[in-house]
């Protein structure tokens, strides 16, 4: 034993033990539990959705939405950093914006993302 | 100096075979209460083996075969039963004050691989390549932003999601949780109140 644990457990009776079983033991039962709830459950899997999913569901509000981002005028252009220069808006965390001091790192542009882009594909 | 043969001296004094691999314990060590630590890491076992056969195929694998689909499932449900047994492993081991006797090494490597596990977890969510997934990085990005690790970590990054989750973040907690084994065995189980 190390000096630590045999200082430790002086005079303390012991028993007989066998760690890789009891580890093999659990590592079985917490397997067929862990496949018992995968094949009762599943797991979820609503499917993504995509701009160009939005453009034809929802056209109307899609074009509304583009000419928004066209015009500047969408509020997620106006994020702030780290996507767009509007450091004013900045997420704060008890009053201080760290993400000011970092600048804008992922830049996005919007009109080109969320509108032009999924409408590339479509048949003029 | 010798640093081979430093390191022999440092694992001879404080972790022996005896220690590491023990075929005795103290006769207190028989509660259900000791279960739970071994649990959590059988588990984590699992999710190293399902996480394995998922980075074999790809995120997108189980979107479009059954099997992927189950494997995906073991790998979902591997998570939510080993935060399970972690927080009994952590209300247990509270009640029982197994910080005594100069435990608290282990209690703050513990604590350190239940937040990394923690962020793994995360990422992993991010990884789904579904609608949850999109929600969450969504949703993610503004309490990341706004405690100004946004520039390291973008949750909408898909690249840089996918090596934390793969490589990083579990490499981080297999390596602390091999220093909270090797804590444990070094000190022995503590003793009952």
């Amino acid at each position: 034993m190390s000096r630590h644990s045999e200082t430790y457990l002086q005079g303390i009776p012991t028993k007989p033990y066998d760690l890789l079983r009891e580890g093999l033991i659990l590592l079985l039962f917490w397997a067929v539990v862990i496949g018992g709830l995968a094949a009762l459950f599943g797991s979820p899997d609503y499917p993504a959705v995509r701009g160009e999913d939005v453009a034809q569901r929802q056209p109307l509000a899609f074009l509304k939405t583009s000419a928004n981002l066209l015009a500047g005028t969408n509020s997620l252009q106006g994020y702030g950093p780290l996507y767009s220069p509007d450091t004013g808006n900045a997420q704060r965390f008890l009053g201080v914006a760290p993400a000011d001091w970092a600048g804008v790192t992922h830049p996005i542009d919007s009109p080109a993302t969320s509108s032009s882009n999924p409408w590339r594909g479509w048949p003029s | 100096m010798n640093l081979t043969e430093s390191a022999q001296r440092c694992l001879r004094d404080n972790l022996p075979l005896e220690d590491l691999l023990p075929t005795r314990m103290p006769t207190y060590v028989n509660s259900l209460s000791y279960l739970f630590g071994a649990s959590a890491l059988s588990v984590l076992v699992a999710l190293v083996v399902t996480g394995i056969l998922l980075s074999l195929f790809g995120p997108d694998w189980y979107h479009g075969s059954r099997l992927g689909h189950f494997v995906n499932s073991c790998h979902f449900w591997g998570v939510q039963v080993f935060f399970g047994t972690l927080l009994m492993h952590l209300i247990t081991k509270f009640l029982m004050a197994a910080s005594r006797d100069g435990r608290w090494k282990t209690w703050a490597v513990g604590a350190l691989a239940f937040g990394i596990a923690m962020f793994t977890g995360l990422t992993g969510f991010l990884l789904q390549g579904n609608w949850d997934a999109q929600w969450i990085a969504l949703q993610a990005k503004d309490a990341v932003n706004a405690l100004g690790a946004g520039a390291l970590f973008n949750p909408m990054n898909i690249g840089q999601v996918l090596t934390l989750h793969v490589v990083v973040l579990p490499l981080g907690v297999v390596a602390l949780v091999g220093l909270h084994l090797s804590c444990i065995r070094r000190d022995g189980p503590v003793k009952p109140l």
